[in-house]
């Protein structure tokens, strides 16, 4: 329309960027609306499927597992301890390192995850949140079988793999 | 600019509007290939969770386990058995796609371990929870 005018200012040869402005404008206010609605998950792994015949394999003798059990009442429980939410990052981290310490013969740390039936959804999703807060590197396996209370034997306090408690903590100790 | 073209042809009083048509063709279509993007699986109420990460690699499948306890594969309107659970999860692994599992936060643990377990049935080797980043955290 401009070029009509006549020649005293020349040609406007100047590309008119206005609606590529509004068009990119809108395409950012639509990503920065979309983008806290992509869906946020927590990576978990399963037990692999194993032949029947190897199901009653032994486990290596110093083979140290790190077992996280949430109860009915939401109440954490690692191995034999109990915890609280303020305890929990502590323990978690010191089992850590001692897991980390025997990667080369153990491979990458691994926890074992379990949670009642009974207890809430939320609380075992928190729990595997205050896992992840502890250290990233952890692997966590969910158990998919509940572990039954007479088979239970995880390593008493005090036994190796087992971080030594602090003082002030009383660790349960195990019935005998 | 087009006033000062001289009195010939009259003042022009419409608006133009050919941008504003562009920008709304573009609103339009950006929508329509959104919204079967934005809300994948039944809608539950997802726990919240500080260390819940935007999951890499394709679009994953979804497995729902509502409030009632029922279980849905991907927004199928009927609850699903197990065997179908299990079928759709393995067809998710031989696809090389992951298994998005989201449960309702108030739904008791014993609805959700069963889905673990048909995921390991199925050979998948991990699951994603479905969870909510929480904000504003300490």
């Amino acid at each position: 329309m401009a070029m009509a005018v006549g020649a005293s200012k020349g040609p406007r040869s100047d590309i008119n960027i206005t609606p590529l402005v509004d068009v990119v404008l809108v395409l950012l206010i639509i990503f920065m609306v979309l983008t806290p609605l992509m869906e946020k998950e927590i990576g978990v792994r399963v037990p692999e499927e194993t032949p029947p015949e190897m199901l009653n394999e032994p486990p290596p003798p110093d083979l140290t597992q790190v077992v996280f059990k949430v109860d009915e009442s939401g109440i954490w429980h690692l191995n034999n301890e109990t915890l609280t939410d303020a305890t929990a990052q502590d323990r978690l981290r010191a089992y850590f390192r001692v897991a980390k310490s025997k990667e080369a013969t153990q491979g990458p740390p691994v926890i074992f995850f379990d949670a009642d039936d009974k207890a809430k959804y939320v609380r075992a999703v928190k729990a595997l949140d205050a896992i992840r807060d502890s250290s990233s590197g952890w692997t966590i396996g969910m158990m998919t079988e509940s572990i039954k209370q007479e088979a239970q034997q995880a390593p008493a306090p005090g036994a190796p793999g087992a971080p030594a408690a602090p003082d002030q903590q009383a660790a349960p100790e195990p019935k005998k | 600019m087009g006033m000062d073209v001289g009195a010939k042809s009259g003042v022009r009083s419409d608006i133009n509007i050919t941008p504003l048509v562009d920008v709304v063709l573009v609103l339009l279509i950006i929508f329509m290939v959104v919204t079967p993007m934005l809300q994948r699986g039944k809608s539950v109420e997802l726990p919240k969770a500080k260390h819940a990460v935007t999951g890499q690699g394709a679009e994953p499948a979804f497995i729902s386990v509502t409030k009632d306890g029922n279980v849905y594969i991907e927004q199928d309107k009927t609850p699903a058995k197990q065997e179908d659970v299990i079928a759709a999860m393995r067809g998710a692994a031989e696809a090389g796609k992951r298994v998005m599992i989201k449960a309702d936060t108030d739904v008791e643990y014993g609805k959700v371990r069963p889905v673990l377990d048909w995921a390991s049935k199925a050979k998948l080797k991990g699951v994603s929870l479905a969870a909510e980043e929480l904000k504003g955290a300490p």
